[in-house]
Formats: structure tokens, C-alpha cells, sequence
């Protein structure tokens, strides 16, 4: 089962990842939001939750996504799926 | 706080939009003259964004049909087909949509955006999973998102990415609901609907294709694309619209299923509304039966759109990834692509101007659509229109 460690650390990695490729100087944590601090698009979004959604071979519903504003939410969301 | 705040953004990007002229959103056609021709800021233009696909809506036959169902039954129903608006007319068109189709049944709706909205919300329940094509129209994120299931996307028109998403799902949605589109309507692209056929059948999931930008248009009744690529029996649920090609208003739902009456008997969007005009009705019996009758405006239209895709391409525009009836030019950025849309209106061609949200990406389209109508002399005038903004 996915644990909560390694959940945080895989998006974490997936945001930090996103803000170096677009070179956003940004030191991401789990209050970062990802809307203001990070500035993703619906577009953005999309990529980042089809990578999560690849890493733990889950599946986000657009329903859930709409809550999710920091990247602790998307941690959280993405626990959820894997159990 | 007030309650009109979340909408300064958008008001600022209308207020940007129409500060040096005519609108580009909501464009006022002050008067129109003919299937292709216009009147925009008190000059006669051609009309390249209409989705008047099959140009019927000057057809006589229509006309006549329109005008003999205003003075026999009146200007509306005044109710909902549920209680007092259902005329011989609505049913006679289910019946001859049907036919047409091969299908059991049909449903006709008010429009094509409630045909969608009805539908999708009234099939799936909490416990079901939804998975979309990315770039569907909104009126199928707003069935969807009313429904109460789980909404997914797929990456647009790609059935690899969607198998993968529904086998992820297929343990846990009581029923799972695979919904594309025929022809898009933003760049004009067709689904791959064999492969997602394909999908439907290994997880033994249900198969929703709107059409309402291929209806009239592909297949070799011009019934779209599920016709075209020899698997309409196969579609679960066949939506569509009559505000395109067939120049009138409203949308309908085929199916095989015979459970189709019991769901239009629960359907929100359909009973709490009041049904379509008898004049909405007869034009579009008329104009089923000219899509029939004159298979050559579908290869008209073929023509007009290859000439005008072949044309942009060579002046060197970003477009869609195949011609079709829909042809968009993409600009990364907004303001050039409002430049554009004013330079073309000053060159007499009118076309739509698409900006963010509205489009699939971060980028503006100029979105030309074409009809049969277009005559040879409008079809090179379009083309000599985009020449001037490159």
C-alpha cells in the first residue's frame, strides 16, 4: 500500500519538476499553491495529475481535482486513490 | 465582498476585446442576407463562421415548411413535452430520426446543448465513471458534472490514453461511460472512433459520440462520422444538434437501447422545459429531407473546405491537424489574433475570433467555418482575406 512519505515526496518531485522546466524560481512545499504560488493552467494540471496518476497507477476524477488548491491536497487525493 | 466579483477578469478581457470596434465576441450581424452573406457594421460581408454547414437556411422547402407551421400551429408549445408541448411534429421527427439512423429510438430536444446536458446527466449516477474526450464541448463537462459520477479525461483523441484510464477505473465504476465527438468543433478534428470502439469493447463500457459538427456532413447518408466509419450500430448513444447543418434549432439522442423512453421520462433538462416551436420542428423535417435528397452538398462542402485548408496551409498558418469543415488558424498570442479577426472583417469575412478558456490550449483561434453555399468567387475571397493578415 502507497504510505503517506512516499505519496508527499513523489509530488513534491512531479511540482519541483514542473517549476525547474519552466523555470519558475520556486522552492515548493507541501502549503505551496499550486494555482498562485506556481501559476499552473488547467492544461498544466492535466499533465502533472496524468504523471501522478502514472507513478501510482491511479485515477483522479476531474470531481476531485476541483477541490485541490496546495500540494498537500493533491497528496492527499492521490492517497486516497491508491487505497 | 460582492457577488460579482469573480467576474472582473472576464469583464476586463470583454472590455479589452471590444475597446477598438466591432465585437468580436457576440459579433452583431445586424442583418443577414443569404446562407453566406451579411450585413456586420453596416457593411455587406461573407459569412465564414456561421457552422452553416449545408447553407439551408434559405432552402425554399425550409421556408415554406416554416412559415405553413407558424400560420397552422401558432408561435410555441407553451409547455414542456411532458405536458402539453408534444405535437405530431415532435414525434414524427423522432420517428423519421430513427429511421434515418437504423436506430430504435429518438429523442428530440429543445437544443443541442440540452441534449447533452440532459442525457449525460440523466445515464450516470454517483458510483459511475465518466471518461471524456479533453476537448469536448462544455455542454458534455456540464451533463457530466451535473451527474454525480466520477468525470475523467482522456488526452484528446488519443484511445491509448483512454484505455489506460478506463482499465484503472473498471474495478471501480458500477458503469463506465466513454463520451467523444465526431468532428471537433474548436480545430475541426475528427475522433478516432474505431479505436475508441475498440476500448468500448474490451472493458465493455457504453459509447456516446456527439456529432453535432459531423451531422450532415461525413458518412454516405451525412449522418457523421459513426456512419462514415461503418459503426453506427455500435454507438450506444448518437447526440447531435439541427443548429448546424440543418440550419434550424435544437438536438437530439439516438439509440438501440429500448431503455431510451424510460430515460426520457427521467431526464431534468428535458421535462422542465418548454419543447421546441412547431416552426423549429418543420424546418427541420425540411431540412432532413434536402440532407437526403442532395448527397452533392456534402461534397460541395468537401470541396470548399479542402480549397480553403490546402490555401491557409500554403500561406504558411498553424491549423488544425486534418481539413474539415471547421478550419482554425492558431496565434500563441490573443492580440495578434484580434488583429487578425479585424483585418479579415475589413477585408468583408467574417469568422469567429476563439480566445482562451474557450479554446483547447493556451493559444486564440480564428475559427472559419465553411457551407456548401459558398460560392467560388466567396471561397477565394476568404482565402485572399487570410492572405492579408500573415
Amino acid at each position: 500500500m502507497l504510505e503517506k512519505e512516499d505519496c508527499q515526496k513523489t509530488v513534491l518531485r512531479l511540482v519541483q519538476g514542473y517549476c525547474d522546466a519552466h523555470n519558475k524560481r520556486l522552492q515548493v512545499s507541501e502549503s505551496t499553491d499550486l494555482l498562485d504560488d506556481v501559476g499552473l493552467t488547467s492544461l498544466d494540471v492535466m499533465e502533472l495529475v496524468e504523471a501522478l496518476e502514472d507513478e501510482f497507477d491511479i485515477a483522479l476524477s476531474i470531481n476531485e481535482l476541483a477541490e485541490v488548491r496546495t500540494v498537500e491536497d493533491l497528496t492527499l487525493i492521490a492517497l486516497k486513490a491508491a487505497q | 465582498m460582492s457577488i460579482f466579483d469573480k467576474f472582473r477578469a472576464v469583464a476586463a478581457l470583454y472590455d479589452q476585446l471590444t475597446k477598438d470596434g466591432v465585437a468580436p465576441v457576440g459579433t452583431p450581424i445586424e442583418r443577414a442576407l443569404s446562407p453566406t452573406s451579411g450585413v456586420i457594421d453596416g457593411r455587406e460581408v461573407i459569412l465564414a463562421g456561421t457552422n452553416n454547414y449545408l447553407g439551408l437556411t434559405y432552402d425554399p422547402n425550409c421556408i415554406e415548411a416554416g412559415q405553413k407551421s407558424l400560420a397552422e400551429s401558432g408561435t410555441g408549445t407553451t409547455g414542456s413535452r411532458l405536458a402539453n408541448g408534444s405535437y405530431t411534429g415532435h414525434g414524427a421527427l423522432e420517428h423519421e430520426l430513427a429511421e434515418a439512423f437504423g436506430l430504435r429510438s429518438a429523442i428530440v430536444f429543445t437544443t443541442g446543448y440540452q441534449a447533452n446536458l440532459g442525457i449525460i446527466s440523466t445515464l450516470v449516477e454517483r458510483g459511475d465513471a465518466i471518461v471524456m474526450d479533453a476537448d469536448s464541448h462544455a455542454s458534455i463537462y456540464d451533463g457530466a458534472k451535473m451527474s454525480g459520477a466520477d468525470v475523467h479525461r482522456f488526452r484528446h483523441n488519443d484511445a491509448a490514453d483512454l484505455a489506460k484510464r478506463v482499465k484503472r477505473l473498471q474495478s471501480k465504476a458500477n458503469n463506465l461511460l466513454i463520451i467523444t465527438e465526431g468532428i471537433f468543433s474548436m480545430l475541426g478534428d475528427r475522433a478516432p472512433i474505431r479505436d475508441i470502439l475498440e476500448v468500448k469493447r474490451e472493458f465493455g463500457a457504453y459509447l456516446m459520440i456527439d456529432e453535432a459538427h459531423s451531422f450532415g456532413i461525413l458518412g454516405p447518408n451525412g449522418l457523421g462520422l459513426a456512419e462514415q466509419e461503418g459503426c453506427l450500430q455500435e454507438m450506444d448513444f448518437v447526440l447531435g444538434t439541427f443548429s448546424k447543418s440543418l440550419g434550424s434549432v435544437g438536438g437530439y439522442c439516438v439509440s438501440n437501447h429500448a431503455e431510451l423512453e424510460a430515460v426520457r421520462h427521467s431526464m431534468r433538462a428535458y421535462m422542465f422545459t418548454a419543447s421546441s416551436t412547431p416552426t423549429s420542428i418543420a424546418t427541420v423535417r425540411a431540412a432532413l429531407e434536402v440532407m437526403r435528397r442532395r448527397p452533392e452538398l456534402r461534397e460541395r462542402l468537401k470541396d470548399n473546405y479542402e480549397q480553403v485548408y490546402a490555401s491557409l496551409e500554403k500561406l504558411g498558418l498553424a491549423l488544425g491537424p486534418e481539413p474539415g469543415p471547421v478550419v482554425a488558424a492558431r496565434f500563441d498570442d490573443a492580440g495578434r489574433a484580434l488583429d487578425a479577426w479585424r483585418k479579415l472583417l475589413s477585408a468583408g469575412v467574417y469568422v469567429n475570433l476563439v480566445v482562451p478558456p474557450a479554446t483547447p490550449g493556451q493559444y486564440s483561434l480564428l475559427r472559419c467555418s465553411l457551407s456548401a453555399a459558398h460560392s467560388r468567387g466567396e471561397i477565394d475571397q476568404i482565402i485572399a482575406g487570410y492572405a492579408q493578415i500573415i
